[in-house]
């Protein structure tokens, strides 16, 4: 009998323990699509139509510059201590995550409150007729370029995190006009933030949308939520769009190393041309700890044999390019070897900065398939010949950001934003008819908008009372998480 | 000497001594001699003893270096044949904070950044922890949450410069700050 009762009671813990780990869920596999399960209402179209819109428009703003608000609400920021948001960080996944209960609303109202200011300042700046930095970026010369710090980027995505609780706790007390005003600050924040003409404030803008859609797709799931296919659509396509940060960028070169602005048409002498060279180096050997041809401790004499036998190297490859490339064989003959080896830098540079730079005039499908093949070009080209080789001092390799990562990063928000336009179609669909559509051709009240990489529509399947809409990932695009699959069903 | 000296009778005793010797032929074989001599210099026999050994060593130490050579060039064809292996190196880089003008009136970033920051620039080069440019690779590839945060240079670290902090201010004046809440 003891013996049951023990095994009984093995039995119990071993099936107990078992439920423990099952309730535990299995952390996202990186290599599959996010699933993502929204039970949704139907909602018609708003009454007007253009009820709500993401974007503050033109008419709504007043004059003046945003730039200087921002900042207020960022140093209004630092004043937060760390305590408060340790706070934040004990409760990141509670507060995050799940349904909010009055509770958790309570307390996270009571964590915002010292953000008031924030947020006053941050309203103040988002309804500015125009957000300019005023960086004077292309002022810098030199090493001043590659040191500039970006302060304000880095706390503006605590902002946006402020934002996120905001929008969490309108859409749980159902106040969905305060979150849609929230909203509208984050994509305001996120567009200004890459008014500043730089990759890396423009990948901390499109942060920011990221964390603002994450609001919006709770908004779309909340029960009783308006249809914000045309809010969605008031967005401009793209939000951040990397063109003008990349043309920027394409000028870091000459502004770092100015030999390449005139390498063609400035008189030196030999001498000069050679102490140019020798500057140049030193600055890469500074930019780069792969580039170390020497360092601070290296005799002067033995950085100038290195810079001798670096350019002994490049120097033939450089004349042979510059013939061939259709320059007097003459006038090549008779420039110094510095001069040779600068003018084949500062026409690879250019070349290689072109290169990347096309590729983001072309529309989604086709910018992303060359720019697969211009990295695999640019890799190919610049790994085997870092210093020794036809590209003559490697600027671009150091300076040059990743074409495809680029775009990549640019098209995850468009492609967002076009599924959910697709989720709330099917939210009108259901509206009109009480149920969800076969397929998304059924759908006549609105146009479902397509994967705007593939120009196809998402895939969407209809399994009894479920729903499957897919937002593909690009066949080579990491992680494979970036994908998500929206299982949608219809409250009643 | 003339001719009639020569034939004079000897009148030296040794002369006479002399012509009391009678000829005889010599009992040495000089060819044999000869061929003994050159036997005895030439070592016939240790020179064929040498010989068999040298022949044998030749092509062993042929067969010994050509064998060693195979080795090693199997070796370096299956060294060729694998995948190349990644080495990861964690370096600790500690940035020494270089403010413009622009930059010296905001809080320093961190002086420390973690070693994953100082990843190699798409294209292969690796530019200095902190730098911009290194800033806009990590974001690149890993995100912007990859990004050190600043959360360690806020004020709260600092003393405050009135009897009133700024947080306490913050958190007294925080009502009706947002209507919304």
């Amino acid at each position: 009998m003891n013996i049951q009762r023990l095994a009984l009671v093995i039995l119990l813990l071993i099936s107990s323990a078992s439920q423990l780990r099952a309730d535990d869920p299995p952390p996202p596999d990186p290599n599959q699509p996010q699933r993502v399960d929204l039970t949704i209402t139907a909602a018609a179209e708003p009454r007007p139509a253009l009820k709500y819109s993401l974007m503050i428009g033109t008419r709504e703003r007043v004059s003046g510059n945003a730039a200087p608000f921002y900042y207020r609400a960022l140093m209004a920021r630092r004043h937060i201590p760390d305590t408060h948001w340790k706070q934040f960080n004990d409760n990141d996944k509670a507060w995050s995550e799940g349904p909010l209960d009055e509770k958790t609303c309570s307390l996270i109202k009571e964590w915002l409150k010292p953000h008031g200011t924030s947020l006053r300042e941050l309203e103040a700046a988002v309804y500015r007729e125009y957000c300019d930095w005023d960086l004077r970026l292309q002022d810098l010369k030199g090493m001043a370029v590659i040191q500039f710090l970006l302060p304000e980027m880095q706390d503006s995505r605590d902002l946006a995190r402020v934002l996120r609780l905001k929008a969490r706790v309108e859409i749980a007390e159902r106040r969905y006009g305060d979150a849609i005003e929230t909203l509208r600050w984050g994509y305001r924040l996120a567009h200004d933030c890459a008014e500043q003409p730089l990759l890396i404030s423009n990948l901390v803008g499109m942060a920011i949308s990221a964390i603002m859609t994450e609001e919006l797709i709770e908004l779309i799931e909340a029960p009783g939520s308006p249809n914000m296919y045309w809010a969605i659509a008031t967005l401009p396509q793209p939000l951040i769009d990397v063109r003008r940060a990349l043309e920027f960028e394409r000028g870091f070169p000459a502004q770092i190393f100015p030999f390449l602005k005139d390498a063609e048409t400035v008189e030196r002498s030999p001498q000069e041309w050679q102490r140019v060279l020798e500057e140049s180096v030193n600055e890469i050997s500074k930019l780069s700890n792969d580039l170390q041809i020497a360092n601070s401790g290296t005799p002067n004499w033995l950085q100038k044999a290195g810079l001798t036998l670096m350019l002994a190297k490049v120097y033939p490859q450089a004349k042979k390019e510059l013939i061939a490339d259709g320059m007097d064989e003459q006038r090549v003959e008779a420039m110094s070897v510095a001069q040779v080896v600068a003018i084949q830098t500062a026409r690879k540079t250019r070349e290689a900065y072109d290169d990347v730079f096309k590729v983001t005039l072309l529309p989604y499908p086709e910018s992303i398939k060359m720019a697969t093949q211009v990295d695999e070009t640019l890799k190919k080209r610049m790994s085997s010949s870092v210093f020794f080789g036809t590209q003559g001092l490697p600027i671009a390799q150091l300076l040059m950001p990743a074409t495809l990562q680029v775009k990549r990063a640019e098209i995850r928000g468009p492609r967002q934003f076009a599924v959910l336009q697709a989720i709330e179609a099917v939210r009108m669909h259901a509206a009109t008819t009480g149920k969800l559509p076969k397929m998304l051709s059924e759908i006549t009240v609105l146009p479902v908008p397509p994967n705007p990489i593939t120009r196809e529509p998402f895939p969407y399947q209809l399994n009894g009372n479920e729903a499957v809409l897919e937002m593909p990932t690009l066949p080579d695009e990491q992680p494979r998480s970036n994908g998500r699959k929206y299982v949608i069903t219809l409250s009643k | 000497m003339d001719r009639e000296e020569i034939n004079q009778p000897a009148s030296d005793p040794l002369e006479n001594k002399l012509r009391h010797f009678a000829p005889r032929a010599s009992g040495i074989d000089r060819d044999r001699l000869m061929f003994l001599a050159g036997q005895e210099a030439g070592g016939e026999r240790r020179e064929a003893r040498v010989t068999r050994r040298a022949h044998w060593l030749w092509p062993v130490a042929t067969f010994v270096s050509s064998g060693v050579a195979a080795c090693f060039a199997i070796a370096l064809g299956l060294q060729m044949m694998q995948p190349p292996r990644e080495r990861i190196i964690v370096r600790e880089v500690v940035v020494q904070p270089q403010q413009t003008a622009i930059v010296a009136q905001v809080p320093a970033t961190p002086a420390t950044v973690p070693a994953r920051h100082s990843l190699p620039s798409p294209i292969g080069l690796s530019l200095p922890a902190g730098s911009l440019l290194q800033m806009r690779n990590v974001a690149l590839r890993f995100g912007v949450d990859a990004l050190p945060t600043d959360r360690t240079a806020s004020t709260s670290t600092a003393t405050a410069p009135s009897p009133i902090s700024p947080w306490q201010q913050l958190r007294d004046s925080a009502v009706d700050t947002d209507s919304s809440l």
